[in-house]
């Protein structure tokens, strides 16, 4: 725990906050709030020097944009907060599970990728680009994981990819059937 | 020699759930993959940030059948750490009870389908019948051959008899002969060797960069399971053996399974001596405070990790979990290359891939 603190500080100086916290079977969990959004590449650079692994990342819109949908009383008449995104990296080295949280500024929605410096992070920064349509910076293979890259992508596409993608083929074969059957009308005139 | 793309899947690779893989041969062997998922992506995480705490119960037992068990109950001791709630001690005890019977009928079901993709069937069609015993097992004990739905927030909905205890070790006791039988065909026989060893390998440091978890990581040198390295339900209580193969091939990998079968048995039989007398659950519905949680715990494919975060209101704001089978994909880049098509199958197989996990 102490190690991982001092190596951090040696880059970040005093600008993190952690804190760890014990359960009673002796599991250590810490969470860790980075001051800008590129302080993830040196933890991650710290996790690889001990060893360690991506356990998952966790993106997240908040406050949450489901609760919009809620109609909210017309007197209630706030201005809206923008909707901020916070990713959460989970890692895991020498038996500690380290979540290391940024938020990214208004307007923004691009990261420095860490799977050049951690490998175990490829499947969960590609998901990452496709359900919350976080852009990659620096991946060495930013494909699509799930869909098809001529679907489009909203800011929070956590619905089914599979509708999306059925939806996709069916469009596309019932447009093929209307056009042959036109065709065949045409000929037949 | 000619080299080309062969698609294999969408529809039934190995087992009957859906993922594409673009393999680039040379002649007969792989030079290449790409993987592509989401077939049967469900938007469960999405539906759970809907749903309010105990409504997610039930839906989180739907992501997988096989490790259907875990899901919740991860979930639950994510929202136990998050509330800051201690479950009785009893209730520690049948969770562990409950999970491991789940890990022995999903081992022996991977340990059937090894010899089934390579020919064997006589040796599927045994471990497939010892395995009835384990449904037999968990229809009696919890009323379902899959979904047990024993979990809770702050314990389980079941709790077992002396009579039912008695049961259970009768089961585990016949269970005995018939494993060490086919652990013994396995080691021994010359055509599962054959096919196994030395096929799909996946060294230590390539398993340290790739971030695998459970069998798969175990049989490759990295002694890592959640049990032992970080306890929760009763694993602190018990004496857990983590099963280690050196090796990193699909041989090495089916002896892990074969060897956390026998290691579950004495698992659950610690568990029946053991286990205290108590309450098995709070006995209320606790409220759940804003606050954010991770949990993890071994599923039968490996490391499982849920992230809660709340804020206040019956409904989570973010709930994600990643499945055992996640970061075991990408391992197949490793294993496959240089390897013949015939032994792909065996090569997806002994990953123990779960792909209704893997979209949820």
């Amino acid at each position: 725990m102490n190690k991982f603190q001092s190596l951090l500080a040696q880059t970040l100086g005093e600008t993190f906050d952690l804190k760890w916290d014990i359960d009673r079977k002796g599991v250590v969990c810490g969470w860790c709030k980075l001051a800008a959004p590129d302080d993830i590449l040196t933890v991650a650079e710290v996790v690889a020097g001990l060893k360690g692994r991506v356990l998952t990342i966790s993106p997240l819109n908040t406050p949450s944009s489901l609760f919009e949908q809620v109609p909210v009383n017309s007197e209630n008449t706030e201005p809206k907060k923008p909707i901020q995104v916070i990713i959460n990296y989970h890692f895991y080295f020498n038996g500690i599970n380290l979540t290391a949280a940024i938020t990214l500024p208004d307007d923004q929605r691009t990261v420095h990728s860490i799977t050049p410096t951690l490998r175990s992070a490829d499947w969960h920064e590609r998901e990452m680009q496709e359900l919350f349509n976080i852009k990659l910076q620096g991946h060495p293979n930013p494909k699509r994981l799930f869909l098809d890259k001529d679907i489009y992508m909203q800011d929070h596409t956590m619905i089914p990819l599979s509708e999306a993608l059925n939806g996709a083929s069916t469009n596309t074969l019932w447009e093929r059937i209307m056009e042959s059957n036109q065709r065949e009308e045409n000929s037949n005139e | 020699m000619s080299s080309y793309t062969i698609p294999i899947g969408p529809v039934h690779v190995v087992l009957e759930e859906p993922i594409y893989f673009k393999l680039q041969v040379e002649g007969e062997t792989v030079v290449g993959l790409g993987i592509n998922a989401g077939h049967v992506h469900r938007g469960i995480e999405f539906l759970t940030m809907q749903r309010n705490f105990y409504q997610n119960l039930t839906l989180t037992e739907r992501v997988c059948s096989l490790c259907s068990n875990n899901h919740p109950f991860t979930y639950c001791m994510a929202l136990e750490k998050l509330s800051g709630i201690q479950i009785p001690v009893r209730a520690e005890y049948l969770r562990t009870l409950a999970d491991e019977i789940k890990r022995i009928a999903s081992h022996l079901f991977n340990i059937g389908i090894i010899p089934h993709i390579i020919g064997f069937d006589s040796l599927f069609m045994h471990a497939m019948e010892v395995r009835e015993t384990m449904q037999d097992l968990k229809e009696s004990v919890f009323g379902n051959r899959m979904n047990l739905s024993v979990n809770t927030i702050g314990g389980v909905r079941y709790d077992i008899t002396e009579e039912q205890s008695k049961y259970i070790i009768k089961t585990l006791d016949n269970l005995k002969k018939p494993l060490e039988e086919i652990t013994k065909i396995c080691r021994t026989d010359a055509s599962i060797r054959r096919r196994t060893e030395g096929v799909g390998v996946l060294t230590k440091d390539q398993a340290i960069e790739y971030g695998v978890v459970g069998p798969v990581a175990r049989a490759s040198g990295i002694d890592y399971d959640v049990r032992v390295v970080n306890p929760y339900a009763a694993y602190d209580k018990i004496k857990v053996n983590s099963v280690v193969e050196q090796n990193g091939d699909v041989f090495s990998r089916l002896l892990v399974r074969l060897q956390e079968v026998a290691e579950s048995i004495s698992i659950i039989e610690q568990c029946l001596k053991e286990m205290p007398e108590g309450p098995t659950n709070l006995g209320y519905m606790p409220d759940i405070p804003a606050g954010e949680a991770i949990a993890k715990s071994e599923a039968p494919r490996g490391e499982l990790i849920y992230y809660v975060r709340t804020n206040g209101t019956p409904i989570p704001e973010r709930i994600k979990w990643r499945v055992p089978t996640y970061p075991n994909w990408a391992a197949l880049n490793v294993m496959m290359p240089g390897q013949k098509i015939a032994d792909i199958s065996v090569i997806i197989g002994s990953i123990d891939p779960c792909i209704s996990c893997t979209e949820r």
